[in-house]
């Protein structure tokens, strides 16, 4: 009879903790992003406690792309959608107007908290806003706290977690990062002049105290005019730039054009808007922007001894 | 039967119509649909952290934005679980920042030789009281690259909201390098000390200005 009652109270307490199991993977809240690094930001902050998913394909070209009607399918499943909501992705706010989900639909805006600054090297222009915060240590925390904080509003049973997971996960960035800056202690940082093909990389830059002294692109993907190229050249020249990072993934013959008129020495940086939405695509980007930046500093510093 | 001289009067005054049609339709449009280019109003003693810093106080400025949001967790977790020899210190001492938080602005790393190597200090910490009033600040000065403001302030303070709290943190900037440690951190204290306080130009005011979204 004992032997009866403990294997009655064992399966009840298995049917008891199977059903909450279900429960909370039925209350599982479904997050969209939009780009590839809210991908990583999210998947690390809400572990097993909520499902993420890409808006559009994750093989898709997040620039000037075109919203398709499996697009508006996804975004019908999901309870919240992670957006840069400044200027580089404004597909998606057609995405959720088509579907109809205006006021369904709660939108995080990753940006909301991030001091921004301007494109660089457009002195004497208007100032406009770089919405490239993503490719950066400093300002990507900002996010990944922005978003945990707004998770745990609307999940509060898990906003402890959500938020422990935000931190622990900064702690990582910040440690590669320093880890990264400590190899520039022989470097001579200050004299150290780049310019690049894209105007993604002003936070990157502004994390290591450094400057963007031109921008190739006017736009994401739009070859300057033939006049707007020659007065670059003649910038970089005067700027006395050393090193032009050009965009990973991207090939453009104009960089090689640039590199022929002004002997400047090319590397390469992630866009980190390319391949799987996985969790790890942020660190290991990022890692790899990292490794370029310090050996392009290396690289100038030994030409100059 | 007079047959009229053939002309391209009425041809001419239709295209000339329709010309100014569409000036008039695209001119109106234009109008309608162009940002102008905004610029937050301020105070005398206010300054905006987009339009008014340079590229080193922004990114000592941006930093200590996100610093703001760890030390407030930082604070809430030493008062909630205190390790050894926190139970009166819940605020983390600026070595702490360095060595332990690896924390911008206050890790000595690259960042912090190429904005001017500020030499940052505590310098107020508010007791871990019932009321929790007060403010706790964070002190930097010496700034030593040009042109940069060269002396900066995060003040820290919880915010009445109805019955509640919020967590606040307020940024100024002075534009003496070896501006004395503030004896207050008072706003007014501070505006008569010629302290200006850092207005954010955040994801928030910029979705305000392209889609009116508050």
């Amino acid at each position: 009879m004992r032997s009866f009652l403990h294997l009655v109270s064992a399966l009840l307490v298995f049917a008891l903790s199977a059903h909450a199991a279900s429960a909370a993977d039925a209350h599982k809240l479904k997050i969209g992003i939009t780009l590839h690094p809210y991908y990583s930001f999210v998947a690390n902050i809400v572990g097993d406690k909520a499902d993420v998913v890409g808006l559009i394909d994750s093989h898709a070209n997040p620039h000037n792309y075109t919203p398709q009607p499996d697009d508006m399918k996804r975004v019908m499943t999901m309870d919240v959608l992670v957006v840069n909501g400044i200027g580089h992705d404004e597909w998606a706010f057609d995405i959720v107007k088509a579907a109809g989900r205006e006021k369904s639909l709660k939108l995080i805006y990753a940006n909301a908290e991030v001091a921004l600054i301007p494109i660089a090297a457009d002195e004497g222009q208007a100032k406009v806003v770089n919405p490239h915060t993503f490719v950066s240590t400093t300002a990507a925390i900002q996010q990944i706290f922005t978003i945990a904080k707004e998770l745990g509003e609307i999940d509060k049973p898990n906003a402890k977690f959500y938020r422990d997971n935000a931190r622990a996960y900064a702690q990582r960035i910040r440690t590669m990062k320093t880890q990264f800056s400590a190899q520039l202690a022989d470097v001579d940082v200050a004299s150290f002049r780049c310019a690049t093909m894209h105007a993604g990389y002003g936070y990157l830059m502004q994390e290591f105290g450094l400057q963007v002294a031109a921008v190739i692109e006017p736009r994401h993907g739009v070859e300057p005019t033939a006049r707007q190229l020659a007065e670059t050249i003649d910038r970089i020249k005067a700027a006395n730039v050393q090193v032009l990072f050009a965009e990973k993934y991207f090939a453009s013959k104009l960089a090689d054009t640039i590199k022929d008129a002004t002997g400047v020495q090319m590397y390469s940086f992630s866009h980190m808007s390319d391949g799987d939405y996985s969790p790890e695509l942020y660190e290991r980007e990022m890692r790899l922007n990292l490794e370029t930046l310090v050996q392009a500093m290396h690289d100038v510093s030994k030409k100059a001894k | 039967m007079i047959v009229p001289p053939r002309s391209g009067k009425v041809e001419a005054t239709l295209v000339a119509l329709t010309v100014v049609v569409i000036l008039a339709v695209g001119g109106a449009l234009i109008k309608a649909t162009q940002v102008d280019n905004f610029e937050p109003r301020l105070f005398g003693w206010q300054i905006s952290s987009f339009y008014d810093l340079n590229p080193t106080d922004q990114a000592i400025y941006n930093a200590l934005v996100t610093a703001s949001d760890e030390l407030w967790w930082i604070w809430g977790g030493r008062i909630e679980f205190p390790a050894p020899g926190e139970e009166d210190e819940p605020w983390p001492s600026v070595d702490s920042l360095d060595q332990q938080y690896n924390l911008p602005p206050f890790v000595k790393d690259v960042q912090w030789e190429q904005t001017g190597r500020v030499n940052w200090q505590r310098i107020q910490a508010f007791a871990n009281t019932g009321n929790q009033d007060g403010n706790s600040s964070y002190f930097g000065n010496g700034g030593t690259v040009p042109g940069q403001a060269g002396a900066y302030l995060l003040v820290l303070t919880h915010i009445h909201k109805g019955a509640s709290y919020a967590d606040g943190a307020q940024m100024w900037v002075h534009k003496d390098p070896n501006a004395p440690i503030p004896k207050l951190t008072k706003t007014d204290s501070l505006i008569a000390n010629g302290w200006k306080e850092i207005i954010p130009y955040n994801g928030a005011v910029e979705l305000e200005r392209l889609k009116g979204i508050k």
